[in-house]
């Protein structure tokens, strides 16, 4: 079975920055895929990298098995939520889904019937730059949706969104996974992920993990955090304290320790 | 490629920058031709020209209207790079030569635009100050050639801001680099190098428009041949560097 998205020996070096070192993984259909790591563990680089965005310094990204820029129809296979890849904010939501349509040939009904999906109907007639940010992931998502892809590829979707908001985004990947089709997001938000994902990859500019869910918690048993931290060791502070550690009484703003 | 080309065509035509950009432009033609006019009818009066080369000169002035749909064709592609608009546009894409394209056809369609607003606006203002110094202004076949020209140079510079903007991305440097270079820099060398900036592209420029204030002008055929030039090795290295650099 072809790989839905495939990193062999990706590395993406900017200056004398290693940003991705030699990342290998395949996503399969079907699957939803957490790509986690920390702030600038490499987690949008390889994103970009898979989408053709940036060029690999070596090693190779595919989606389908191929090169995203190899891609006959893009948008029908490939929905994207990326943070960097923005809007005009001078347009309206409508406006923007319609250029969007246009480029692809999709149809102006369909931009209807993702802005009811996502549910930013009512504001789909104000310039975007007066949205709040919550409203502009969904956007982001609608714009994704468009094309009705094979493949969602999502960086950090849940940003933004609000507690019902994320439960929707939850509800809106398990139901888009559940028809056959791949989710590949990236987060740093592990108990969200916890709840959304069937594998795993754990990126600290090299790959950690990959696998699926069960197998890294040892089937639920251990929690996803905890593994994660396993895996990438736990970073300093500045103050010396390592995360984790307990907290000098009253540390906590204006608090107490829990 | 069709669906790029309409894609970009509805982009020009959601925001206000053609219409702004028109507007500013169409305002400084009439002040430049009114400037103008009020030195003309002194020249006259003393006898040191004649109502035909004034006509000329004032139907002429609407060649501004170039550096508008220069920074037009630059701000259609610098925009995307400063809000980030240009990686959903090369996601979508079947391919990113077709978005090249499409940018340039699009602001060779404005550039059509402003090209005609500035031969409309010269000879309606034209009219206007001739009549306003005692004269009729005079249409006669240099004349219709100017305006020709002016088309064409509009329509020729759309795609050549284009190709500045996808070579230099950045758009504050973009616009600023193009004000600074045809008022200043590209200037200068055409008036006190006319052996070399005649074959600048501000010199081909000015043979389409017909400028006879430059020194050794080219012709308007040759000037037609080399700015076509200068766009296509504009052209060559925007795709080139568009398939070969990092969309950051």
């Amino acid at each position: 079975m072809t790989a839905v998205a495939r990193f062999d020996r990706f590395t993406k070096v900017f200056g004398d920055t290693v940003a991705v070192e030699s990342l290998s993984y395949q996503v399969q259909p079907g699957r939803v895929v957490g790509l986690l790591g920390r702030n600038g563990a490499g987690k949008t680089t390889s994103l970009r990298g898979l989408l053709g965005l940036l060029r690999p310094t070596s090693g190779s990204a595919t989606v389908f098995g191929v090169p995203y820029r190899e891609l006959v129809d893009p948008a029908r296979r490939v929905g994207v939520t990326m943070d960097g890849v923005g809007v005009n904010p001078s347009y309206t939501g409508r406006r923007h889904l319609e250029i969007c349509a246009r480029a692809t040939g999709i149809t102006r009904a369909r931009v209807d019937e993702v802005l009811d999906l996502v549910e930013i109907g009512d504001a789909a007639d104000r310039a975007v730059r007066h949205w709040s940010t919550g409203m502009r992931q969904r956007l982001s998502l609608a714009t994704a949706l468009l094309g009705d892809p094979e493949l969602l590829v999502l960086d950090e979707p849940a940003n933004g969104l609000d507690p019902d908001g994320v439960r929707w985004l939850r509800t809106l990947l398990r139901s888009f996974a559940a028809e056959g089709r791949t989710v590949l997001l990236s987060s740093h938000l592990l108990a969200e992920i916890e709840q959304t994902v069937d594998d795993v990859v754990v990126l600290q500019c090299t790959l950690r993990f990959a696998g699926s869910l069960s197998e890294l918690t040892d089937g639920g048993k251990r929690r996803l955090e905890d593994c994660f931290f396993d895996l990438v060791g736990t970073a300093p502070r500045r103050d010396g304290v390592r995360p984790g550690d307990s907290l000098p009484a009253g540390s906590f703003p204006g608090g107490h320790n829990a | 490629m069709r669906n790029q080309f309409g894609a970009e065509l509805l982009k020009a035509r959601s925001d206000k920058t053609v219409a702004l950009l028109v507007g500013m432009a169409t305002f400084l033609d009439v002040l430049s031709i009114l400037g103008n006019g009020s030195k003309a009818a002194q020249r006259l009066a003393r006898g040191a020209t004649t109502a035909t080369a004034v006509s000329h000169e004032l139907v002429r002035l609407s060649f501004a209207n170039l550096l508008f749909v220069t920074l037009f064709g630059a701000i259609l592609v610098t925009s995307e790079y400063r809000n980030g608009a240009i990686s959903r546009t090369v996601l979508l894409a079947r391919n990113r030569i077709d978005i090249v394209v499409a940018k340039a056809g699009v602001s060779a369609l404005v550039g059509f635009l402003f090209g005609l607003c500035g031969v409309v606006t010269s000879l309606a203002a034209s009219a206007l100050e001739m009549h306003r110094i005692g004269q009729r202004l005079v249409l006669d076949r240099e004349s219709f050639i100017i305006c020709l020209g002016i088309l064409i140079v509009c329509v020729f510079s759309g795609p050549w801001g284009t190709f500045i903007g996808w070579i230099v991305r950045n758009q504050v440097v973009t616009v600023v680099g193009v004000l600074v270079w045809v008022l200043i820099a590209e200037s200068a060398i055409i008036n006190f190098a006319p052996s070399i900036g005649r074959f600048l592209p501000g010199g081909a420029q000015a043979a389409i428009y017909r400028d006879t204030a430059t020194a050794q002008v080219l012709s308007m055929p040759i000037g037609i041949v080399l700015f076509a030039a200068w766009i296509t090795a504009a052209g060559w290295l925007a795709a080139h560097l568009l398939e070969r650099r990092d969309l950051t």
